[in-house]
C-alpha cells in the first residue's frame, strides 16, 4: 500500500505541477481538499481524476456519491485504486 | 510663467539652472544648445536619453531650434530600445553630449527656437509592452502652471530620486522648476545616502514609492527633512505614507496621474482612505461601471479618459479611489479580478505586498509574487515553501473563491519593480520561469545490445552552459560525464556502480547549439559505463569509463 500511496503522491505532484514538495512531504492521511490540508480545488480534483484514470485505467463515476470520499486523501485514493484494479 | 523655451532664452546668463558637482548656468545651457542645434536637423524622431538633466534640457532647447521631434526612452537596454523602435535611430546620450563651458550662446544663434517641441514618451505598460504616447512640450507647461498655482508658495530648489525620462520627472524636475526659476539637481539620487547634505526645509524632493517605501534605516532624514516631498508613479501605501510623514514632519504630496492624462489629482495622507483633490485644470467624472474618468489639458479630444480605477465621488469635489477596476483575467474560463486577489493577499498579516498574475506557461493558472512581513518570513522558514503556499491558500478561503486563490507562489525579499517603482509583468513572470533542462534533447540513432548511439543537441539554455564563462559559454567537461550517466539511465536502463572515473579525457571544447554524437556502452557485469562524445567535425570532445 505504501508503494501505491507514494506513486499516487508523485502523480498528484506531477499533474498539479506542485513545487518545492516531495512525496514524503505529503501525509497519506491528510485532507486533499479541505483548507487544513493541501487546499486543492475542484480543478485540481479534475486533474487528479484524469491522472488516476490515465495511470490506472480506472473509470471514475462523477455521479457516484462515494467518489468524493475516495478523493479525501492519498490513502483513500490508494485504497480505491487497489480495490478497482 | 512663460514657457520653458522662453524661460531658458531670457534667463540671465549667470543664473544657476541645475545644481550638482558644479552649478550649470542658463548661459551654459544656451551655449550647449547652440553647439548642438546644427547637428539635430532631420525628420525622424531623435532618441534622447541622459542621466544629466542639464544635458537633457540643452538637447531639448536645441531640438526646439532644429524643429526636431524627441523620443524619450525609459532606458537604453538593447531589447527595450528595439521594442520602442529605437534600434536604428540616432541616440543622444550622456556620452554623445557635452556641456559647453562658454558663458553664453553666440548672439542670435538660438533666434529660430520654436516655442513648442513634440515629445514621444513610452509607458512601462502594465501589460509588459511599452506604449508610445505623443505629447507636446506646451501640454507639460500647462500642467506646470497648474502645479505652480497649487504648490508654488511651498516650493524650493529641487532634488530628485526619479528619472526625467518619464513625464512625471520631466515636469517636476525640469519644466516646472526652470519655468519658475528654481534650481534643480542635475543628477537624480539612486540611494538616499547620496542626498546627504543636500536636503533641508527649503528643498522640494521629487520622489516615488520606490524610495519612499525604502527609507534608509541609518541615515537621519528627520534633521534634514525636505519641506515638500512629491510622490507619483503608483500609489504610496498608507503605512509607508504615515512612516514618511513621521520622518519628514509633514505628509508626502502624492500625485495621481498617467502618461496619457498627466497629473489628475493630489492628496496628503494622514490616515486611511485619504481623498484626492483634482487639479483645477482637470474635470473628473465616472463611467457607467463606477470607474474614474478625466478630462485634462493633455487629451486632445473632449471625450473623458477612463483611468481604470473605481472611484467614490465626495460632495466637496474630492474623490476616493476604491482600487483598480480593470484587471480582469479569465482563469479556467472564469473571470477573476487580479486586484481583488491582491487586496485579499495584502490583507493577510503574513503578507506585506502581493502581485497576482496569470502564468501562460502553466495553462494560464494563477500565480502570486509575495513580499512577506517578518511574521510571514518566520512562518515560511518554519513550514517550507510548499506548506506555506498551502497555508496561504487556506487563509484566503473566507475572502476568495477557490479559483481566485493563487496556485503558484514566489516569495521574494523585495517586490521586483522598475526604476519608476512600477511592477512589470515580464519581471514578475520571469520569477516563474521553468528551470533550465538537465537532460538535453536527444535521439537514439541505434541500439545494439548494451550499446546505444545517440545524437544529442546542446541548446544554449542547457543548465550546464549557465554561468560557465559569461562572455563565452563552453560545456564543462564534467557535465559531459553527468549527461552520459543521465542519458544512459534513460536509454540503457543502467546506472554505473560507482562514480569512479577511469581513463576519462577531455579533448575539445563544446559550445552552445552544437549537436554531438554520443556512444554509450553498459558493462553490466562490472557496473561500468563507457562513453564517448564526438563533435560534428569528428573530433573527440571527451571519452572514458565511469564506475
Amino acid at each position: 500500500m505504501t508503494e501505491l500511496e507514494n506513486e499516487i503522491k508523485a502523480m498528484i505532484i506531477d499533474v498539479l505541477n506542485l513545487e518545492d514538495v516531495t512525496p514524503d512531504d505529503i501525509d497519506p492521511q491528510e485532507d486533499l481538499f479541505g483548507d487544513s490540508g493541501l487546499a486543492l480545488d475542484s480543478i485540481d480534483a479534475l486533474e487528479i481524476g484524469v491522472g488516476v484514470q490515465k495511470k490506472y485505467g480506472i473509470k471514475i463515476n462523477a455521479e457516484d456519491k462515494s467518489t468524493r470520499a475516495h478523493f479525501q486523501s492519498v490513502r483513500s485514493l490508494a485504497e480505491f485504486v487497489a480495490a478497482q484494479r | 510663467m512663460s514657457g520653458l523655451v522662453s524661460a531658458l532664452l531670457t534667463a540671465p546668463a549667470s543664473r544657476v539652472v541645475f545644481t550638482g558637482q558644479a552649478p550649470v548656468t542658463a548661459g551654459q545651457i544656451r551655449a550647449t544648445a547652440a553647439d548642438l542645434a546644427p547637428r539635430l536637423a532631420g525628420r525622424e524622431p531623435l532618441f534622447l536619453h541622459t542621466v544629466s538633466a542639464a544635458l537633457f534640457t540643452a538637447a531639448l532647447l536645441a531640438a526646439a531650434v532644429a524643429r526636431r521631434r524627441l523620443a524619450l526612452p525609459a532606458h537604453v537596454q538593447g531589447g527595450y530600445l528595439a521594442e520602442v523602435g529605437g534600434t536604428d535611430a540616432v541616440l543622444l546620450d550622456d556620452t554623445a553630449l557635452s556641456l559647453s563651458s562658454a558663458t553664453d550662446a553666440p548672439p542670435g544663434s538660438l533666434k529660430d527656437a520654436a516655442e513648442d517641441v513634440d515629445l514621444i514618451f513610452f509607458t512601462s505598460g502594465s501589460t509588459g509592452a511599452p506604449k508610445r504616447i505623443e505629447r507636446r512640450l506646451s501640454q507639460l507647461e500647462t500642467e506646470s502652471r497648474a502645479l505652480q498655482a497649487t504648490f508654488g508658495g511651498e516650493t524650493g530648489p529641487v532634488q530628485a530620486t526619479v528619472s526625467h525620462q518619464h513625464i512625471y520627472g520631466l515636469i517636476y524636475r525640469i519644466v516646472w522648476p526652470v519655468m519658475a526659476g528654481r534650481p534643480s539637481a542635475d543628477i537624480a539620487a539612486e540611494y538616499w545616502e547620496q542626498l546627504e547634505g543636500r536636503l533641508g526645509q527649503a528643498v522640494t524632493l521629487i520622489s516615488s514609492p520606490a524610495h519612499l517605501t525604502r527609507l534608509p534605516p541609518v541615515m537621519d532624514l528627520s534633521s534634514q527633512a525636505p519641506g515638500l516631498v512629491f510622490s507619483s508613479g503608483q500609489l504610496l501605501p498608507t503605512p509607508a505614507a504615515l512612516a514618511c510623514a513621521a520622518v519628514f514632519g509633514r505628509p508626502v504630496t502624492e500625485v495621481l496621474g498617467s502618461t496619457e492624462t498627466g497629473g489628475v489629482a493630489w492628496r496628503r495622507q494622514t490616515g486611511p482612505d485619504e481623498p484626492w483633490t483634482p487639479f483645477s485644470v482637470v474635470t473628473v467624472g465616472q463611467d457607467a461601471a463606477g470607474g474614474l474618468t478625466v478630462i485634462t489639458p493633455y487629451l486632445d479630444g473632449v471625450d473623458p479618459f477612463p483611468m481604470g480605477d473605481r472611484v467614490e465621488p465626495l460632495h466637496d469635489g474630492r474623490f476616493r479611489l476604491l482600487g483598480r477596476a480593470d484587471r480582469m483575467e479569465k482563469i479556467d474560463g472564469k473571470r477573476v479580478s487580479l486586484t481583488r486577489v491582491e487586496e485579499a493577499l495584502a490583507a493577510l498579516p503574513l503578507i506585506a505586498e502581493a502581485a497576482a498574475l496569470t502564468l501562460p506557461d502553466r495553462q494560464g493558472s494563477l500565480g502570486a509574487v509575495v513580499e512577506l512581513t517578518p511574521t510571514g518570513q518566520a512562518t515560511l522558514r518554519e513550514k517550507g515553501a510548499f506548506r506555506f503556499g498551502r497555508l496561504l491558500r487556506a487563509a484566503l478561503a473566507d475572502r476568495l473563491e477557490p479559483i481566485e486563490r493563487p496556485k503558484h507562489w514566489r516569495f521574494v525579499a523585495r517586490m521586483p519593480v522598475d526604476a519608476q517603482g512600477k511592477r512589470r509583468i515580464s519581471d514578475l513572470r520571469a520569477r516563474f520561469a521553468a528551470d533550465p533542462p538537465r537532460v538535453p534533447p536527444y535521439e537514439v540513432v541505434s541500439r545494439e545490445g548494451d550499446t546505444a548511439r545517440l545524437k544529442v543537441s546542446l541548446p544554449a539554455d542547457l543548465i550546464y552552459f549557465q554561468g560557465h564563462f559569461p562572455e563565452e559559454a563552453i560545456l564543462p567537461g564534467i557535465s559531459q560525464v553527468h549527461m552520459a550517466v543521465l542519458i544512459g539511465e534513460q536509454t540503457l536502463d543502467f546506472v554505473p556502480a560507482s562514480a569512479e572515473l577511469n581513463r576519462v579525457k577531455f579533448k575539445d571544447i563544446v559550445r552552445p547549439g552544437e549537436v554531438l554524437d554520443l556512444t554509450l556502452t553498459a558493462d553490466r557485469e562490472r557496473g561500468r559505463l563507457t562513453f564517448q562524445w564526438l563533435r560534428a567535425n569528428g573530433n573527440e570532445a571527451s571519452a572514458g569509463v565511469i564506475g
